[in-house]
Parts: structure tokens; sequence; C-alpha cells
């Protein structure tokens, strides 16, 4: 039951982590097509 | 398949390459899905609503295969629906495409979340169907998609396991078959009524295999590649489907059959084989992984498509200047599937794409009509002639308007609130996007290659 849970928490904790790169890569990407403009 | 864009050596694509795509994106319905036939009419009628759906698809898909041989532009379904029907149509043949990818795409992850969770019930779907969406939205993000030869592997590997499971139930032997037909189906308890019903869930073996036609572009000789892949993969799907539910209903009651997230998955845990439980296990997953990573790439392209002929805004058209993906139409989708994917509800989620592909089977029709007033045989080069005019277009609505009237039995809030949906965005289309698209623009490349049509 413990492995589980820890198992559960990691996938949270991947999906927060990759959740955090596309918003960031997101809003660089828009920024710097925006100053080009 | 790197970009959208189409190089001359990229053209080679033949029949086995057709039928393998084809196969490639439909394979994961017979993991998942179609088993709700079996709630709705019963064992008998599961496989009579199958069989009568296949003949819906055959029609389609010959439909499907003349027009889009002669389109000027790859896409499908939207491309058709923009030259013959006009904005309208391809603002909601567009939107109804987007959306079947994305539910199906959403049911994929609900899959993968509940077979994880059926390892060890402590383990929560949860996280794993938002990890699954959003891994799957980074890979496509990045521009990292599974190749064509990679969904080659996982299709035939996946093929291989339900043939596996075939042959482990040891059905050719009577002495030592584990397959106990008259004691775990249940005939037809609802009759013709209960056929009807299966209808909507029947289609779930074979949708999505009208997408062949996106392909045309990249065939060498589209003429003979495009019908000859398409039909023999329909046939495949059509014997796949019914091995399915021979090996299914004779190795699961059929009450458990019915409610089943993963059947052939439980099938294999039923032969009590481990290393049938296993191969099912990668089998279930890989087609769902692939399965979504599909729908994911398909879904962002032809939202990013709808904005580049200005039917959506502008925004969504960008593509990533570092990965060449449409990085917006990516992000712009995933909380839709993920909304969907975090109720749960594997039927619904599944009615929501099965009535979508309906209605833009219903417009092929539709399209079918006009097409041969717009064009009659004989005014422009044809690559394919759909044979015995007008039949397969009829047939095609009379058997998805039953789907319809089936789904309507026992799934009519879904199916109004859907109606509802569409109709509210057309007129959002009609009153605040129509004056944005430029029809003379929109038209340009199909009077190029026709010249204007007779009506």
């Amino acid at each position: 039951m413990m492995n589980a849970n820890y198992l559960n928490i990691l996938a949270w904790g991947i999906s927060i982590l990759i959740a955090l790169y596309l918003s960031y890569d997101y809003i660089k990407t828009d920024i710097n097509s925006r100053r080009k403009k | 398949m790197k970009n959208t864009e189409i190089t001359q050596d990229e053209r080679k694509l033949g029949p086995v390459h057709v039928w393998a795509l084809g196969v490639g994106i439909v394979l994961v319905g017979e993991f998942m899905g179609w088993n709700f036939t079996v709630a709705r009419g019963g064992s008998l009628g599961s496989i009579i609503a199958i069989w009568v759906m296949s003949i819906m698809y055959v029609a389609i898909v010959m439909m499907t295969t003349e027009m889009a041989a002669v389109m000027p532009e790859a896409g499908g379904q939207y491309t058709m629906a923009k030259f013959i029907l006009g904005p309208l149509a391809a603002f909601n043949v567009g939107l109804m495409a987007v959306l079947e990818y994305s539910m199906l795409e959403a049911a994929d992850a609900v899959v993968v979340g509940e077979i994880l969770k059926s390892l060890n019930p402590a383990i929560d779907a949860r996280p794993f169907i938002v990890l699954t969406l959003l891994f799957l939205t980074f890979m496509n993000y990045r521009g990292v998609y599974a190749t064509l030869t990679l969904n080659f592997v996982i299709t035939a590997a996946a093929f291989v396991s339900v043939i596996l499971l075939l042959f482990s139930t040891n059905f050719y032997d009577p002495a030592r078959s584990l397959i106990k037909l008259k004691e775990m189906t249940d005939g037809l308890p609802y009759g013709a009524l209960g056929v009807l019903a299966a209808m909507q869930f029947g289609i779930w073996f074979f949708l999505g295999i009208e997408g062949t036609a996106m392909a045309v572009t990249e065939c060498k000789n589209p003429d003979r590649a495009l019908p000859v892949g398409t039909i023999t993969g329909l046939l495949t799907l059509l014997i796949g489907g019914t091995i399915t539910w021979y090996v299914c209903s004779g190795l699961i009651e059929a009450h458990k059959l019915g409610e089943s997230v993963y059947p052939l998955y439980d099938a294999a845990i039923a032969t009590g084989k481990l290393y049938v439980v296993i191969a099912l296990f990668a089998g279930t997953m890989l087609s769902c992984l692939a399965s979504a990573s599909g729908c994911i790439n398909d879904a962002s392209r032809a939202w990013s498509a709808l904005s580049r002929d200005t039917i959506l805004p502008g925004v969504f058209a960008a593509n990533h200047p570092k990965f060449g993906t449409p990085y917006r139409s990516i992000l712009f989708l995933l909380p839709i599937s993920l909304a969907f994917a975090f109720t749960g509800m594997l039927d619904q989620i599944v009615t929501f794409s099965i009535f979508s592909a309906l209605l833009v089977y219903i417009l092929t029709a539709v399209m079918m009509f006009r097409f041969r007033k717009m064009y009659p045989l004989g005014t422009i080069r044809r690559g394919y002639v759909s044979p015995l005019h007008p039949i397969p277009a009829i047939v095609a609505i009379a058997l998805a308007c039953a789907a319809l009237f089936g789904m309507f039995l026992s799934y009519s809030v879904n199916m109004l609130s859907g109606t509802l949906f569409y109709a509210l965005a057309s007129v959002w289309f009609v009153k605040r996007r129509y004056k944005f698209v430029d029809k003379e623009k929109f038209l340009e490349n199909g009077v190029i290659k026709w010249g204007f049509p007779e009506i």
C-alpha cells in the first residue's frame, strides 16, 4: 500500500514538472515572438 | 512525419502503408470501448451491431476515397467540406473531427489509469490520467512524434497479443477449450431495440479508418493505394473485431463484459495464464498510448488548419519557432481532454466521440451527393469512382441515423448537449467569425484545379 502511495505522489510530481515546463516554454516563446514584432 | 509539408521524396506510401495507418489508428478500439455493445444489446446484439456498422464503413470509405483522391489539399473530411459545402460546414466538420480525436485521447488516458489501478487497488487512476495526457502533450509539443515505423511496430505487437490470447484459449480443441460461449453469453435480451442501442458502440471497432484519406498527398499512387489499403484495413478490423468478440464473450460473463474498462485484459486474466496477462497488459497500454499520441497530433493539426483558413482566430495557426509544432493548438486542446478524462466516465466520453463521428459521416454522404452534382462523372478527372452511387450515400445516412437513434435511447442528455454545443458554435461562427473568412482565397485552390462547378 505504501508503494502505491509513493507512485501516486510521483505521478503527480512528474505531471506538475511537465506542466511547469510547458507553461514556461509557452510564455517564453510568446514573449520572444512579440519582441520580434 | 515530422512536418505537414510533404516533399516529393516522401510520397512513398503504398497500399500496405495505408493499411497499417488505418489499422494502427483504429486498433485501440479492440482493447476498450466496443464491449459496451454487450451491455446495450446482449452478446448476440453486439456481434450483429458490429457487422452492420461495418457495412456503413464500407460505404463511407468508398465515398471518402472518391472525394479525397481529387482534393487539392490534404486534410480528409475537413478539406472536402471546405470545397464542397463551404465555410460553415467546414467549421463544423473541423470542430467535430477535433472533438472526436480529443475524446478518443481522453478515453485512452482513462484506460491507462484504470489498467494501472488493476495492478494495485491503492493506485489512484487520476494522477496517471493526468501524467499520460501531459507526457504525450509534452512529446507532441517538442515534436518527438511516434514515427510511422514505430506505430507499425506497436500495431503489429498489439495485434499479435490478440492472436496470442486467442490461441492461449485452446479454442481449436473442444476438450481443452477455455471458451464457453454457451455459459457466458446472454443472446439477445433486448431484441431489435437492443441491437439499435448497441450500434453506436459497434462503431468503436472502426472509428477513424476513414482517416486514411488524410494520407492521400503522401501516396505514390493514391488511385490504387487508398481504396485497396483502406478496404483491406476494414476487413482486417472486421476479422480482428470478430476474434475479439469471440474470445471476450467466451471468457467473461456478459454482464461483466458489458461494463469492463479493458475487456481484452480482463479476458487475459480469465485465462489464468501469466504470459497472456502480461502480453495483453502491454498490448492495451501500448495501443492506448500510441492512439492518444496520434490523436493529439491529428487534433492539434486540424485545429491549426482551421485557424490558417481564417475559420478560427489566427493565433492558433502559429508554429513553434524551434520545434515547428502547432504549439498553441496543442496546449489549447489539452484542458478539454483533461476535463473529460478526469470524469472517468468512459462510456460517456466514448459516446461523445462517436456522436461527433456520426455527424461527420452524415455530412460526408451529403457532400457526396453535392460533389456528384457539382462535378458530374466525366467533367473532372477522378482517381477512383465510387460504384453504385447513390446507394452507398443512402446506406451511410440510414445506418448513421439508426445508430443516432440507438444512442438517443441510452444517452439522450449527452446527445442533446452535443447538438446544443454544435448549434451554439455554429451561431458563434455565423455571427462573429464569418466576416473574417476570405471566401475567394478559401476556395481558390479548388477553382484552380477543377474550374467553377456546374451549380
